[in-house]
């Protein structure tokens, strides 16, 4: 059932008062981080990462509240902002050697890479965003009837206690749906990766319903704050999405064009799983982000 | 509770309407929101049934009223559809001319009723909604926030059917706990039939059909009213929840039910959104005088 990216090693890292992450690492050459997203591990990676460890030292960790990861409670509303899990990803490279890395982000984890890219814009070389609008914008975006398209994102909303006793007591079938929903290849995740998913998610329900809370709360907050404050991030960036702006109604590019000055918006094809459904074309995107 | 009211169960051309019956007096009929049933208006009914014929139902698909298939367009599930029930079932009962009174899912049945039959309808009273077109016109954020119900019933089949089949006490426990604020207004004998309409698949899958129809056609009939300026005919009551969604969402609820009709009164009611349950008294009056 352990499941793990070949040749890569496995570590525990200390990255915040209490807070261990565990991380995969290969690879050699310049730093890449990865960030997975929901309802996943760094398992999605796999084929991504193993590309790319040819010529990088590639970071896979699971993010706070994630997989095998620690979940500390979320005490007082902070524990899961994206500020906070952005610094948990700064000072596990720090721990690992690295001040300065690219970082690429899928679904949550590109909410925590562009986090990252505003609050350590010393850190953070390159950017990639994943199928994910910055959260001002995607809240923005889905109004009147579309919401029904988003009804994970309201429930998880809802104060504590709700969300999580309903998505506990039908966990495989909440997570599963989106496992299943948003993929368009869906040989692209196997039986065993898949069941590995819900596993980690099973054990995850309250920490992911926190994560989810902050988007709702805190990180639009901070989110709003840059704007207002003119602050835009820094480093090359790349966006690679599906089409759901057509179907949704909205300029994808535009609203991203707002929060990144060196911007390559790019559509793709597949669903949104698309380290796993057109893995070729994420390495591909990356490389030329690194090369930027 | 409901003393002297006779129960049936009418077929109507597509299904079977099962409700009460009590008093005499010109006929008023009785429609119920969710998570509820006929059994919400214990308390006003036999008040009421002093001076009026009192029937109150289950909408199609809740409670033991009869649950007919769904289609991909959620068509029978419609507030017309639903409607058309109530009107087939008063002509039943040997009255082809009645007032409405009405609370929350049963309040938009009422205005469609009032639209689509004006002819049937002598004064119709609405209770802590505003209309549906209305509604997602203007949801944001904010709104779908509060009303997460919404995009969480109308979700692709089967997530939220899988959610209340798992845990159908927790949703309901969560409506009757959160959105009243006289906590202690249901019975424990009325609770348990509220849950037991949750616990049964065919009636929660009904219920979903009626927010997914709710979303799409129910939103569509309501623009092309305004857009051809349909209004309702007969006086309309409107009462509302002073401290609650509806208060907090729209600066002036009123002014939005006088855009549907000439004749609008009302006021706010100081108790949470189950106005005829938390405030039994003050429900009877408003109702009273408004059906003089």
């Amino acid at each position: 059932m352990n499941l793990t990216i070949p040749g890569f090693d496995y570590r525990r890292v200390t990255v915040a008062d209490g807070v261990t992450l565990t991380t995969a690492v290969g690879g050699s050459g310049s730093p890449i981080v990865l960030l997975h997203g929901f309802p996943q591990t760094h398992l999605m990676w796999r084929h991504v990462a193993a590309d790319l460890a040819a010529d990088h030292t590639v970071i896979c960790p699971d993010l706070r509240g994630y997989g095998a990861s620690d979940k500390p409670a979320d005490t007082d509303g902070t524990r899961y902002s994206k500020r906070t899990m952005a610094a948990d990803i700064v000072a596990l490279a720090r721990t690992l050697g690295h001040e300065r890395f690219a970082l690429a982000g899928h679904d949550r984890g590109a909410l925590v890479a562009i986090r990252a890219g505003l609050d350590h814009p010393g850190a953070v070389t390159h950017l990639a965003a994943l199928d994910v609008l910055p959260t001002p914008d995607m809240w923005d975006v889905m109004r009147g009837t579309t919401a029904a398209v988003g009804f994970h994102l309201y429930l998880m909303a809802q104060p504590p206690g709700l969300p999580e006793k309903m998505i506990s007591a039908s966990s495989d079938d909440f997570f599963g749906h989106f496992l299943d929903a948003w993929i368009r290849d869906r040989d692209a995740i196997p039986p065993e990766v898949r069941a590995a998913y819900l596993a980690a998610s099973r054990d995850a329900v309250t920490s992911i319903v926190a994560d989810y809370r902050a988007s709702a709360g805190i990180d639009v907050e901070h989110d709003r704050a840059d704007r207002a404050a003119g602050n835009r991030l820094a480093m090359p960036v790349t966006v690679l999405a599906q089409d759901w702006g057509a179907a949704l109604g909205y300029d994808a590019a535009g609203l991203w064009r707002a929060w990144a000055a060196d911007l390559e918006h790019r559509t793709v094809s597949c669903g949104h799983f698309m380290a796993e459904e057109a893995p070729a074309e994420v390495v591909k995107a990356l490389r030329a982000l690194l090369a930027r | 509770m409901f003393d002297g009211f006779e129960v049936f169960d009418i077929s109507t051309s597509v299904t079977t309407i099962h409700g009460r019956r009590g008093g005499s007096g010109p006929p008023v009929l009785l429609l119920h929101g969710i998570p509820e049933t006929h059994l919400m208006w214990h308390r006003v009914a036999p008040r009421l049934a002093e001076r009026y014929t009192v029937v109150a139902t289950d909408l199609r698909g809740w409670g033991d009223s009869g649950k007919p298939p769904s289609t991909a367009d959620h068509e029978p599930y419609s507030m017309r559809a639903i409607a058309r029930d109530q009107v087939e079932l008063m002509r039943n009962l040997g009255y082809d001319r009645f007032a409405v009174v009405s609370h929350d899912r049963g309040s938009r049945c009422g205005y469609r009723l009032a639209l689509d039959h004006p002819d049937a309808v002598t004064r119709l009273a609405v209770m802590d909604v505003i209309p549906v077109g209305e509604a997602y016109r203007r949801a944001d954020r904010a709104f779908s926030l509060a009303y997460w119900v919404w995009s969480f019933l109308a979700a692709v089949e089967p997530v939220p059917e899988q959610f209340i089949g798992a845990a159908p006490a927790v949703l309901v426990d969560y409506m009757l706990g959160v959105w009243p604020e006289v906590k202690d207004a249901f019975p424990p004998e009325v609770r348990a039939e509220y849950v037991r309409q949750f616990s049964d698949p065919a009636t929660a899958h009904a219920i979903c059909e009626e927010f997914r129809a709710s979303a799409t056609l129910d939103c569509r009939y309501d623009e092309e009213d305004r857009g051809n300026n349909r209004r309702i005919a007969c006086p309309v009551l409107f009462l509302w929840s002073e401290r609650g969604s509806v208060a907090k969402l729209y600066d002036d609820p009123l002014a939005i039910w006088r855009e549907w009709a000439d004749d609008v009164r009302g006021e706010p009611v100081p108790v949470g959104h189950f106005i005829p349950e938390e405030a039994p008294d003050e429900t009877t009056s408003h109702l009273l005088d408004f059906l003089r």
